[in-house]
């Protein structure tokens, strides 16, 4: 679907040198600027920092973090704010990846399955490593299970269990935003084709169908808007969930 | 022909089943929020972050039922295709 997405970044997928082509397409470069406006917003806010901001910039990027910060501590408990770095880049970077595709002229790299399911890697790689960091060798013992001779069952068990979140982490994530994006083109479709089918006078046509379209459509968008916050806030929690849940496994 | 004409039906109805499904203990979710937060107001912050992640466990189900949609959807199209040929 993306391959034909029209958008402004088709003019560099089109003068990719050969040997990128297999890695490189349009959602990929969509989070290249992504990650690039995102630096930009980091270094702007952070260049000149006081201990009373002086800067809107530094003000906004301080309630920011304070939010991510107590999403953490709140999800992992006293001491969580360690792992907001983590959550919250996901965060932000989800949050963005997700709302650029009701901009006009760009898609959302998270509606693409490759992008989800890198996330979600990099998130359950964190959580294992976070977890062997914190308990040491009790939190690979934990895999074993409570009566240890059951642990030809158990074993098997937890590391599905770890591959079932990393599905449903991706897919949940990739499924809402890609319902998203076609929910959005579909009643653009639908639109186009209701207003087309009114009888109005030839110079009128094209504008009266072009604000049509653009009047219907607003809701939808508000509904993207709504569907991208609460699904990156979902992925950042659900990872927050599952650092609490290795780094207390001492029971 | 036939097949096809099957596939379409039962592809069109999983979603509307799930959503429905996935409507109904969303509602008894959300229903059990509310009470405890009139319950306990102070409790609010916690009951909201257990309720939103509890929604999206029981959204994903729906969205799978979604994406099976959109995978079989395109199938039928290529089903009725390759026997028209024939």
């Amino acid at each position: 679907m993306h391959e034909e997405a029209g958008s402004w970044l088709n003019i560099i997928v089109q003068h990719l040198p050969a040997w990128a082509e297999p890695y490189v397409n349009l959602g990929v470069i969509t989070s290249w600027v992504v990650l690039g406006l995102l630096a930009m917003l980091a270094w702007r806010s952070t260049r000149r920092l006081r201990l009373v901001p002086q800067s809107g910039w530094q003000t906004i990027a301080e309630s920011v973090y304070e939010f991510l910060a107590d999403l953490c501590v709140g999800l992992i408990g006293p001491g969580g704010e360690r792992f907001a770095p983590l959550i919250g880049s996901l965060f932000i970077y989800i949050l963005i990846m997700n709302v650029t595709g009701l901009v006009p002229g760009f898609i959302s790299p998270t509606a693409s399955l490759n992008m989800t399911l890198a996330l979600a890697i990099i998130s359950l790689v964190a959580v294992q490593y976070y977890g062997f960091r914190e308990c040491g060798w009790r939190y690979v013992l934990h895999f074993v299970g409570e009566p240890w001779w059951l642990f030809p069952l158990m074993i098997p068990i937890h590391v599905i269990g770890e591959i079932a979140r990393l599905l449903s982490l991706s897919i949940r994530l990739f499924g809402n935003i890609f319902g998203k994006e076609m929910v959005i083109g579909q009643i653009l479709i639908l639109l186009g084709s209701v207003w087309a089918m009114t009888h109005l006078s030839a110079a009128l046509r094209a504008p009266i169908i072009v604000a049509g379209i653009a009047v219907g459509h607003l809701p939808l968008l508000l509904l993207g808007l709504l569907v991208s916050l609460i699904q990156a806030l979902i992925f950042a929690m659900l990872v927050g969930v599952y650092i609490q849940g290795a780094v207390e496994t001492q029971h | 022909m036939s097949f096809a004409a099957v596939l379409a039906a039962v592809v069109g109805l999983a979603v509307p089943i799930a959503a429905v499904a996935g409507a109904l203990s969303q509602a008894r979710v959300g229903a059990a929020a509310m009470e405890g937060i009139a319950r306990q107001p102070e409790a609010s912050g916690d009951i909201q972050r257990g309720l939103i992640i509890t929604l999206a466990l029981i959204e994903s189900l729906v969205i799978y039922a979604l994406l099976t949609f959109l995978m079989l959807q395109g199938h039928i199209g290529a089903l009725i295709a390759k026997v028209g040929q024939m």
